[in-house]
């Protein structure tokens, strides 16, 4: 029965009341009629005595329970209403929503793009699985490792059935064309198998058949879309024209789909059949014997087969392989084969940027709770100020959920406004972001459609975040029908959300600047490294274009180095070049052991690392910076061929001439009978990675007989070496026109992506710091401007007692100044504990680092006073006769 | 019209125009228009119930279940909506009336005999 009478009442229609309300009222002129009126004026006198009839029937809808349109309607009309009136609020609570949501939204980008998001045109990602194989090493530890050998790919390929089709690849850079006209194109070496694992299909022509596996004279090669547009018209007429690769001609015969990029997401232009390996690279590419490792495997796990069983049947294959082999016997019974997923970052190999980025998620995701909590105060102040209006509503028959969904309603579209003014944030956030920070997440920071889909989500969540707690207090609050005031209880606990709102704002923020504080020292940790080279004024020219085929010929090579000879002589004349020198191999990309000792010492110990041999040209270590321990640089004389002379740095010296003079004139080098003389010792210089190892270096003339052919050049400069790459290109072109693309580039912008993730730590900790800082700030001048506003009658009755300024100053002051002292406490202590979890992101600053903590800690308390300083002096210039009269 | 006015006739209104209704509806089912007068006449013409917050007075008691309605014909047959106390809302005016009468009881000791004057 209650039920149906429930059904019944919520039905009842806006008319229904009318209805009631037309009979009351002719109830009322019937009655004033038998009273003696006429009939008119008993109408007009009864409609006068019900009042205002529309209002009724507004208040009518106000009690229709249920959230129907008209009355969400008013809701939100209502709240524009009050936006409108009070822009200050307005400004300050959508601009701090728009940066919470913006930044989320750029960090979700990035994540998206690195995480989530599977490469493009890949048909059943969940069923292409990467292959790694984990070897145990010596020291037992078993990394995951991605490239193979072509032995192994034949063998996932002829042997694993738990795949449907297996493919492997290769990414290189193909120098194409000559002198000037040549330019670099990033190329990707695949099995013709490899579409078929992804269910690409071309967009134009065809990929490989299989007999372009193996076979290197098959010189076909597929094009990118992005290349077909740019460089050939978008024309059909493509295929069969061919473009130069590494000086040979290849026959173009498909273009990819648009925005292919394979399994990777770096950037692709052409599409190359492996067998062409063995002509581009190493003669022995495809030799099943060879030891290079160079091959990512792919491949498409059958229907029904679980990745566990994969793994298994794969781990046996591999162990199967290398039975034969009784050298890796040991480690081989404890080696395992993985099956990753397709996204990189999610697999057991996953880079720096990955780990930074979900960090700077985190991040961001407390600058949106920041800026919720000064949304949320900022809903809480103002409620405060319309205590009496909302008695008033309540009073007139409003109900308390209606106020309160009121209050969310406000806050959803306070968020809405807000998310607007993130997309123009996370666009602008999102082009610094690949611009400055992460230039290898190429589709990073797309506003697209999941996207724009998590914004969605993030703003629907952080408007009833913002609103929740206002909404709460709000239908709790017992107003009474007697509420003749804002100072009642209900506000004096609205006052201690406040407090503990801004508290947690101050903690969060010291947090959040603490984090900036730790990584800004790491970065500059890094800085100052002493690298034992000069990076910021060196230029780094590769001769070899990245993919010179060797040769043993003699003739070749000598003309070869007559060539750079001449080049570097061409280069030193440049204005602006200071020096230049060459080397073989790159500096902390490659080197060759070679040992050195000292005649008659005993063998090393076993684990006494064996120094790197590097083989340099004239004027190297004035050219790069290195400095002179002892003894002497190498002179002219010493690069004549056949001379034995070698430097070694201040590591190698200390270990091999622990108590003697390491000028040595016969010491041993390599496996060399006769005397090497060392004519010097210079600093230890970096050897693979920035933050690395240093040391151990031996270095050796070109021309010696532990030199090989140069392949490096390096150029000093007096000024930004950038600017000079242009004409260093055109030094090196006009000796030898028809060199491949020379790649020149900047020591220190090669050493760039190893300081990279100290940098995105520190530039977005601090660009998310001093938000959060500042929204802080906001929420502390708010409420204590609001404070000074509601207490200027008892400043002015204590100022009118003869309180003395500084008395009313603490007295203002003090409150805000606990607030900012607990929440730079609660803050400091959330440091230390996510500090743990940060330590393996920090370079040589302890998380706990006191001046960090203390310089952090100051700030936030010297801001707190700056936002306080404002209401604090109004409450000085109250004027106590004014203050008085005013209540 | 001034807020504070506004304000002191609502404050009337909630707490105890609420009660008033229940207790005249205790007599029988009533539309609202009858509730009006009879609260004017019981009250010997000290309470004017104000007919646009009578409304949602009904409304009010209405949702919270405390008095059900009808429509139905009134003595000088005009359509009009029959109001009548649920068993929830007896248990109400019980309650309500009692909190009522001890506060008025409490009032009225705390102001004493009547003075002279003022």
């Amino acid at each position: 029965m209650w039920w149906a009478f429930w059904k019944r009442w919520t039905r009842r229609s806006s008319d229904d009341f009318a209805a009631e309300i037309e009979s009351h009222i002719a109830m009322e002129a019937d009655r004033l009629m038998r009273e003696g009126m006429t009939p008119k004026d008993a109408r007009s006198a009864a409609k006068r005595a019900f009042g205002n009839t529309t209002a009724a029937r507004e208040n009518f809808r106000e009690h229709r329970p249920g959230w129907t349109v008209e009355s969400i309607g008013q809701d939100v009309r209502y709240s524009l209403r009050g936006m409108r009136h009070n822009p200050s609020f307005t400004i300050i609570a959508v601009v701090s929503l728009a940066l919470g949501i913006g930044a989320n939204t750029t960090m979700f980008s990035v994540v998206n793009a690195i995480l989530l998001e599977t490469p493009a045109h890949v048909q059943d990602a969940a069923r292409v699985n990467r292959v790694y194989f984990a070897v145990p090493g010596p020291d037992g530890s078993a990394k995951p490792w991605p490239t193979q050998g072509y032995k192994v790919y034949a063998m996932l390929r002829d042997r694993v059935h738990g795949f449907e089709s297996v493919a492997a690849f290769a990414e290189r850079p193909i120098s194409s064309g000559r002198g000037a006209a040549a330019r670099r194109l990033d190329g990707v070496l695949v099995t013709p198998s490899f579409m078929t694992v992804l269910g690409a299909r071309p967009a134009l022509g065809r990929f490989f058949d299989s007999s372009e596996e193996r076979d290197e004279n098959e010189h076909v090669v597929v094009v990118s879309y992005e290349l077909w547009k740019t460089q050939y018209g978008g024309e059909t007429t493509v295929l069969g024209k061919s473009i130069d690769v590494t000086g040979i001609p290849y026959t173009i015969i498909g273009v990819a789909p648009q925005g292919f990029t394979g399994v990777n997401t770096s950037h692709v232009d052409l599409w190359l059949p492996l067998g062409v390996a063995t002509r581009l690279f190493s003669s022995n590419a495809l030799d099943p014997e060879s030891s290079g490792y160079w091959l990512e495997c792919i491949g498409k796990r059958r229907e029904g087969v679980s990745v566990a069983r994969l793994e298994d049947e794969m781990t046996r294959e591999y162990r199967a392989l290398y039975r034969d082999q009784p050298f890796y016997e040991q480690r081989l019974s404890k080696a395992k084969a993985l099956a990753g997923p397709i996204v990189v970052a999610r697999g057991p190999v996953r880079g720096a940027d990955a780990r930074v980025a979900l960090w700077l998620a985190a991040v961001s995701i407390i600058v949106l709770l920041i800026a919720c909590a000064n949304v949320a105060n900022l809903l809480l102040l103002r409620g405060l100020a319309r205590a009496r209006e909302t008695a008033l509503r309540l009073s007139l028959g409003a109900t308390r959920s209606r106020l309160a969904r009121q209050s969310v309603i406000e806050g959803l579209l306070l968020a809405v406004i807000g998310a607007i003014g993130a997309l123009i944030v996370a666009r602008w956030s999102g082009t610094a972001l690949r611009a400055f920070l992460l230039p290898s997440a190429d589709r990073a920071a797309v506003v697209n459609g999941p996207v724009i889909a998590f914004m969605l989500a993030v703003t629907v969540v952080t408007g009833i975040l913002a609103s929740i707690v206002p909404a709460i207090v709000t239908a709790r609050r017992e107003f009474g029908p007697l509420v003749s005031a804002g100072r009642t209880s209900g506000a004096r606990e609205r006052l201690r959300l406040l407090r503990a709102l801004i508290g947690s704002q101050v903690a969060l923020a010291t947090m959040l600047l603490i984090g900036a504080g730790l990584f800004v020292s790491s970065l500059r940790n890094v800085h100052r490294i002493d690298l034992g080279l000069d990076v910021d004024r060196i230029l780094y020219v590769k001769l070899d274009g990245g993919s010179r085929s060797k040769t043993e010929d003699s003739v070749t090579n000598a003309r070869m180095a007559a060539t750079f000879n001449t080049m570097v002589e061409r280069v030193r004349t440049i204005p602006g070049v200071v020096r230049a020198s060459l080397t073989a191999g790159e500096p902390f990309a490659s080197g060759f052991g070679l040992g050195v000792a000292r005649r008659g010492s005993a063998p090393p110990a076993p684990g006494t690392p064996v120094p790197f041999g590097r083989a340099v040209g004239s004027d190297y270590f004035e050219t790069m910076g290195t400095r002179l321990v002892r003894g002497r640089f190498f002179n002219a004389d010493d690069h004549r061929p056949g001379r034995r002379v070698a430097i070694i740095d201040e590591s190698t010296a200390k270990q091999y001439w622990p108590d003697a003079d390491p000028l040595d004139p016969c010491a041993i080098v390599g496996r060399d009978p006769q005397c090497t003389q060392i004519v010097g010792v210079v600093a230890n210089t970096v050897l693979w990675d920035v933050v690395g190892e240093k040391g151990f270096i031996v270095y050796v003339p070109i021309e010696s007989p532990w030199g090989s052919p140069a392949t490096m050049m390096e150029v000093r400069t007096s000024s930004d070496p950038a600017t000079l790459i242009g004409l260093v290109r055109q030094a090196v072109t006009s000796v030898s026109p028809d060199l491949p693309w020379v790649d020149i580039q900047p020591v220190a912008r090669r050493l760039d992506p190893q300081v990279r993730p100290w940098r995105l730590g520190a530039s977005m900790f601090t660009a998310f710091g001093a938000l959060a800082l500042s929204l802080a700030a906001i929420g502390l001048y708010g409420l204590l401007s609001y404070g000074v506003a509601q207490r200027t009658h008892e400043i002015g009755v204590r100022k009118a007692l003869g309180a003395a300024d500084g008395r009313v100053m603490r007295m203002v002051l003090g409150e805000a100044m606990a607030m900012a002292v607990v929440g730079v406490t609660v803050g400091v202590g959330l440091a230390l504990l996510a500090g743990r979890a940060m330590a393996s992101q920090l370079y040589q600053v302890s998380p706990r680092d006191p001046l960090v903590f203390a310089l952090c800690a100051a700030v936030l308390l010297a801001v707190a006073v700056i936002a306080c300083a404002a209401p604090a002096r109004r409450a000085l210039t109250v004027d106590p006769i004014v203050a008085l009269r005013a209540d | 019209m001034s807020t504070r006015n506004d304000r002191e006739r609502a404050a009337l209104l909630q707490g105890t125009l609420d009660l008033l209704v229940l207790r005249t509806l205790a007599v029988g089912p009533h539309h609202g228009h009858g509730i009006a007068l009879a609260i004017q006449h019981s009250s010997q013409g000290a309470l004017l119930v104000d007919h646009g917050s009578l409304y949602p007075a009904l409304q009010r008691l209405e949702a919270a279940g405390w008095v059900r309605a009808e429509w139905g014909v009134s003595d000088n047959n005009r359509r009009a909506r029959f109001y009548e106390l649920t068993a929830a809302g007896r248990k109400q005016l019980v309650k309500e009336a009692g909190e009522w009468r001890r506060l008025a009881k409490a009032v009225g000791l705390v102001l004493g005999p009547e003075l002279n004057g003022g």
